[in-house]
């Protein structure tokens, strides 16, 4: 049987779809594409959000260390979170770009699944980037502004316990890294913490990869 | 236009090319659940990007494959990998169809959708766009590539089901 032979079977079929007709109208009348439209115009919105909260932490700590310079070690934690902060909002700007690329789907097919397998990868890298520090940056943050709200050092007198915390976090790290690679694979009931699995454990990446490489097989195979 | 004219403007246009839903959210559904929630996926983005549609750049029906496709790829892309290629079967007659079973099957059509089951994502497009009799010109405007790799492409599928065919035959003979 030839594929052609299948086209005219394929045009012959019977359509029967008065009730899939009657889901699409009932959305309309249930107000329900509204409800989509603006839950995408709140997910942009939560994204400039975002950006805002990056520049207002930026904003602190660049006056935090600007205040501090002479403190050496207020310093260098200032330029640290100073850092981290410019990361955020790159991060974020970034994935807003990307997001703009796919918001309306209408690119052709392989040039939209080429943008959201990129913005998939960005997403996960930029989370992981973002969030394993945060085994450091707990106690870090709050001390900061601690010592910006009081003007007192809170850093000084307790060195010994603050370097053993950053102990325990760059352990928690590679604890985290090492728990998600045993979980990889295993069915876990929440879908948050599947994702972070996926992510830490190289899953999401290995997905994504192997989409990217499928997209260009098909395009130049 | 008004808000209200302007929904009853797209609500005309996806009411004529209703098709186009339908088959998109059959050939890439799991049951007959999936089919109704990624068809409704489908109009809730159509009517997202609606707003955005420039009659001048592309047809009505472009246009919507390309939506229709990229929110169907993109579900099945978050499947997990086991179930995402899982052979198409008589259900899936049945989905298409809107629902209902198809009283005489077409042998044919049952071997068509063995076939089409046995593809990825992106070749399951083009299948589909084949058999809706698209040209290779829209073909390749809806998908991102050239014509003659679109040409190309249907010559190495229509190979392919001949050999399966020649050895569905042979195995049964």
């Amino acid at each position: 049987m030839e594929l052609d032979e299948m086209k005219q079977a394929w045009a012959r079929m019977d359509l029967r779809q008065e009730g899939m007709e009657a889901l699409l109208r009932q959305d309309f009348r249930d107000r329900r594409m509204d409800k989509a439209r603006s839950t995408m115009r709140w997910s942009l919105l939560g994204q400039a959000v975002e950006i805002a909260c990056w520049l207002a932490f930026v904003v602190f700590v660049a006056s935090f260390w600007v205040e501090h310079r002479h403190v050496m070690h207020l310093l260098v934690i200032g330029l640290l979170l100073h850092i981290y902060g410019i990361a955020g909002i790159w991060s974020s700007v970034t994935q807003l770009f990307l997001l703009s690329r796919i918001y309306l789907f209408d690119a052709p097919v392989l040039v939209l699944q080429r943008r959201l397998a990129q913005l998939r990868r960005f997403r996960m890298v930029s989370t992981l980037a973002l969030g394993l520090p945060w085994w450091f940056l707990w106690l870090l943050v709050p001390l900061v502004v601690l010592t910006w709200w009081s003007g007192v050092d809170r850093f000084a007198g307790a060195a010994g316990w603050i370097w053993a915390n950053m102990g325990v976090g760059a352990a928690g790290i590679a604890l985290s890294l090492w728990l998600a690679r045993r979980l990889a694979g295993r069915p876990i009931r929440s879908p948050w913490l599947q994702r972070m699995v996926d992510d830490m454990s190289g899953c999401t990446l290995a997905r994504v990869s192997r989409q990217l490489d499928e997209i260009a097989r098909f395009e130049h195979g | 236009m008004t808000g209200r004219q302007h929904q009853q403007r797209f609500e005309s246009l996806l009411h004529e090319h209703r098709r186009i839903v339908f088959k998109v959210a059959g050939l890439y559904s799991r049951s007959a659940a999936d089919r109704d929630d990624l068809a409704q996926e489908i109009s809730a983005q159509l009517w997202r990007s609606f707003g955005g549609y420039d009659p001048a750049r592309a047809k009505f029906s472009t246009w919507m494959y390309r939506i229709a496709l990229n929110v169907a790829i993109s579900q099945a892309r978050r499947w997990p990998e086991a179930d995402r290629f899982e052979p198409l079967d008589a259900h899936h007659l049945e989905t298409v169809g809107g629902g209902e079973p198809i009283a005489e099957q077409d042998e044919r059509l049952t071997a068509l959708y063995a076939f089409i089951g046995q593809l990825d994502p992106l070749n399951r497009a083009l299948i589909l766009l084949y058999l809706e009799d698209r040209s290779y010109t829209e073909m390749a405007e809806i998908l991102g590539l050239s014509e003659t790799n679109v040409a190309t492409k249907i010559s190495r599928i229509k190979q392919k089901l001949r050999e399966q065919m020649t050895a569905a035959e042979t195995a049964g003979a």
